[in-house]
């Protein structure tokens, strides 16, 4: 074993414990340093998060203030200038809702929008609510808020039956920003930003194409096998004036402009695009509609139709219609006096029909096509508020007719009356009826017009002379409408211009047609004969903002309180409701905004007034039965303000039932039927139903921008998402 | 001969000094890890208030606008939830209470809904202190 020495000296010693002690001091140093950063770190951290909770919870309870600022102060907004659920102008949540009105197409892919709580309208009871959450909060002024709205392109899509018409529907999701500021000092603050989603749907109170129709009735036809006279049911006295004791009927009567008093125009393009609703009656076969007598002295009666007919300074008019020669007195002419039906029993009325029933044929005219009573129907308005339109559908007006026959001289005589042709029975040998024409008092007629002892002059008489029962083209009344004292009505109208079709025919192609700038919406709904074709601006399920399943109660106002939709019998909604069942209106409905209620089964019965509240009468609720009827059973001073769809697969539901009716429906009526048989519309109470004109905007033209805002829902979410 | 004798170690003064040098030095390292163990327990204690604020908190709001009703502003002692069957309680240490109230019920009569406020405060003490925690949001109904 060696050792080695070696001389040891302090000089060769490597470490002294000073060193190894300040150096293990040293590292515990540094780790405590480094621990206590990460404790001071860690802590740090939890009193952040801490913080941040709790001004989570603020920033989210002021989210929700921000979206029932957004849902809530529109509708509450109860101007005589807006007349509707828009903010104050000027404001900046007007500056929102101008930009979320317009067509998708328009927005830009960020915009962003300040959304102060105070401004506008509702400053008042805002900041009572603000300052008392501040207080409670346990905040001052060292907290200040600033609200954003974004609004993303990306975040909406188009929706909407007819997108590329009515371009404004749209759906999506609002971005708001929170950002709370802590100001520490005046040169130090903290400011965190939350982010909160709010889904938003925009819809418009309008069913594309329908909503032209002030009235719409997919077969108004009754029952196959009765005479097409059935809708003539109602009574009126011979001044024109509705006789409520021989009638049960009482006539639906159409104001087709909502009073804007527009008047008759002489090109198609005008009924279509004017802000005036139009009239379908659809069927299979002609509907022959009696107009009512008006008397030239009533000239404000409620019922009468007599500015249908030709009149001259307000008397009863009798103008030229056929003109041969007699070898006795020359030129003669025979002349019509028009006259709507009555079945008051004073002589100025009967001496009407006693013309036209003095024969066999006028009898049976007279009998059959119900001519002493008028129809349901007061299509263009009456006399005291005539409301012309364009009605399609092939619609016949019937009235009487009195034949005269006179010398064109003015000189002084008696006029020649030419009634019915007296006999008794038809299918009696034809010479019986050639004797009728060669009564002497006739001669003159014979000779003038050359009619002899012939079949065919007995049916010429018979159809073309005598008085009778005389039916035309519902809309050649237009022409009278235009120009009373013009005999000639038809001749207003171009001949190169498709409304002289219409006034010159019942039957032709374009009366079931989809009119003008609206046939383009729906390119597959060739016609307006399936109501089925326009179902999706009514049925579609997507355009709802809210489902009540409704199976097990009826009570629609019970329901939308529940649901939060309905505030001091105030319908807040402000989008379409759709009800999974039956449901009952039974109290008197206010709404705020435009909007619309669907029963998707069963029907919606109305009991009690439907209206806007407060200024909003530029607003408009649509109810709508998808598979079922709608029955009016209102107060009879009621007055309903909606929009009306009665929809149905099937022909047992479809209808709009007026039990009892309301003293006026302002809005619009579509439907699959209006009554199944003569019957029904025997006892059928009508009411005024005045167009509401902003259904007739027309689709979007080539800006792309459709003229429906005054009609558009804007539903947000109650309560907004917090984005992590 | 003598034998030289090799210093490889320390003298026991040395280590004496050393250790000496050590007890002081490490001291305040100790009495700042002791420090640092008082604030993890108040981290963790502030969690646990944030937690046990936020669990009342959103009970209270999932509860629905009628479920509680206003508490005055003393409001009420919550110490425990029952969440089907099972109750959770806080801590003895801390304290919860829950204060409801009415927000501005005059504000406006045509507003389609009542607000409350929902305040959870946490009270709890630490290193000697009294310590709080408050959560403050709102609850509406349809009116």
């Amino acid at each position: 074993m060696t050792f080695s020495h070696r001389k040891s000296s302090p000089r060769k010693r490597t470490g002294s414990i000073l060193l190894v002690t300040t150096a293990v001091l040293f590292c515990m140093f540094l780790f405590a340093l480094g621990y206590s950063r990460f404790l001071s770190y860690q802590s740090d951290a939890a009193d952040k998060i801490g913080k941040k909770q709790k001004l989570s919870e603020f920033a989210s309870a002021l989210a929700t203030l921000s979206v029932h600022k957004l849902k809530y102060s529109a509708q509450l907004t109860n101007s005589t200038t807006a007349r509707r659920a828009w903010p104050e102008a000027g404001s900046a949540m007007a500056r929102l809702y101008d930009y979320l009105s317009q067509p998708l197409s328009k927005f830009e892919s960020a915009k962003h929008f300040p959304l102060p709580l105070l401004d506008g309208d509702d400053t008042s009871h805002l900041s009572m609510l603000l300052a008392q959450l501040w207080q409670t909060a346990g905040y001052g002024d060292e907290l200040k808020e600033a609200i954003t709205v974004t609004v993303m392109r990306d975040d909406f899509i188009q929706t909407g039956a007819a997108p590329e018409a009515y371009t404004r529907n749209k759906s999506g999701n609002l971005r708001i920003t929170v950002s709370l500021t802590i100001i520490h000092s005046e040169t130090f603050s903290t400011t965190l930003d939350f982010n909160y989603s709010c889904p938003v749907r925009i819809a418009t109170a309008h069913v594309p194409v329908l909503s032209k129709y002030n009235l719409y009735i997919e077969n108004a036809r009754l029952n196959s096998g009765e005479y097409d006279a059935g809708y003539n049911q109602v009574s009126v006295d011979s001044f024109g004036n509705f006789a409520d004791t021989r009638s049960k009927a009482r006539a639906l009567v159409l104001n087709n402009d909502g009073n804007l008093n527009l008047p008759v125009k002489l090109e198609f393009r005008n009924f279509v695009e004017d802000a005036r609703g139009l009239v379908y009656l659809g069927g299979d076969a002609s509907i022959f509609l009696n107009l009512a007598r008006s008397d030239a002295v009533a000239l404000n009666s409620e019922s009468g139709e007599g500015f249908q007919f030709f009149r001259r300074l307000n008397f009863d008019g009798l103008y030229p219609v056929y003109d041969g020669n007699s070898a006795e007195n020359g030129r003669m002419l025979i002349s019509f006096l028009d006259q709507g039906v009555s079945d008051d029993t004073d002589e100025r009325n009967l001496s009407f029909y006693r013309r036209i029933e003095s024969g066999f044929f006028g009898v049976k005219q007279v009998q059959e096509g119900r001519l002493r009573y008028s129809s349901i129907f007061r299509l263009f308005g009456v006399q005291a508020r005539p409301s012309p339109t364009l009605v399609q559908g092939n619609i016949l007006s019937q009235y009487l007719t009195i034949a005269i026959m006179k010398r064109d001289d003015g000189r002084p005589g008696r006029p020649l009356y030419l009634d019915n042709l007296s006999y008794s029975a038809p299918m009696l040998p034809d010479a019986y009826y050639y004797n009728c024409i060669n009564l002497p008092e006739y001669t003159d007629l014979q000779t003038a017009f050359g009619l002899d002892n012939s079949l065919d002059s007995y049916k010429q008489y018979v159809t073309r002379y005598s008085s009778r029962v005389n039916h035309r083209p519902y809309n050649q009344g237009l022409g009278f409408m235009h120009t009373q004292t013009n005999p000639d009505a038809v001749a207003l109208f171009p001949e190169s211009d498709l409304l002289n079709r219409f006034v010159t025919s019942s039957a032709h192609d374009a009366t079931h047609k989809v009119p003008g700038v609206f046939a383009e919406i729906y390119p597959d709904a060739a016609d307006l004969k399936m109501m089925s074709a326009f179902a999706k601006g009514f049925a579609d399920e997507a355009m709802a903002s809210y489902h009540i399943d409704n199976s097990e109660e009826p009570d629609a106002m019970k329901l939308l309180k529940q649901q939060g939709l309905l505030s001091q019998n105030r319908l807040v909604a402000d989008g379409w409701v759709r009800f999974s069942s039956a449901t009952t209106i039974n109290r008197r409905l206010e709404y705020m905004s435009s909007a619309g209620i669907v029963v998707e089964n069963g029907d919606l019965t109305i009991e009690a007034p439907v209206a806007p509240a407060g200024f909003r009468d530029d607003c408009l609720l649509y109810l709508v039965a998808l598979n079922g009827n709608v029955v009016f059973k209102t107060p009879p001073d009621a007055k309903v303000q909606a929009a009306v769809i009665a929809f149905s697969e099937t022909t047992d539901h479809g209808r709009v039932v007026f039990i009892a009716p309301p003293a006026e429906l302002r809005g619009a009526l579509a439907m699959k039927k209006l009554v199944r048989n003569s019957s029904e519309a025997e006892t059928f109470q009508g009411t005024s139903l005045v167009y509401f004109p902003a259904l007739a905007v027309k689709p979007a033209g080539s800006d792309g921008v459709s003229q429906d805002a005054q009609l558009l829902t804007f539903s947000f979410g109650q309560q907004p998402q917090e984005i992590r | 001969m003598m034998r030289k004798t090799c210093r490889h170690g320390f003298s026991f003064v040395e280590l004496v000094v050393a250790i000496t040098i050590m007890a002081i030095g490490i001291m305040p390292i100790m009495w700042f890890f002791s420090r640092s163990n008082m604030g993890t327990i108040k981290t963790r204690d502030e969690v646990y208030a944030q937690q046990y604020a936020a669990e009342l908190y959103d009970f209270v709001i999932a509860s629905g606008f009628n479920a509680y009703s206003p508490t005055g502003e003393a409001g009420v002692e919550v110490p425990a939830l029952t969440l089907a069957d099972e109750t959770i309680s806080i801590e003895e240490r801390f304290s919860r209470r829950l204060i409801v109230e009415d927000l501005a019920p005059a504000h406006n009569p045509d507003w389609p809904l009542l607000y409350r406020t929902v305040v959870v405060e946490v009270n709890w003490i630490a290193d000697q202190q009294q310590r709080s925690l408050k959560l403050t949001g709102i609850i509406h109904a349809p009116k």
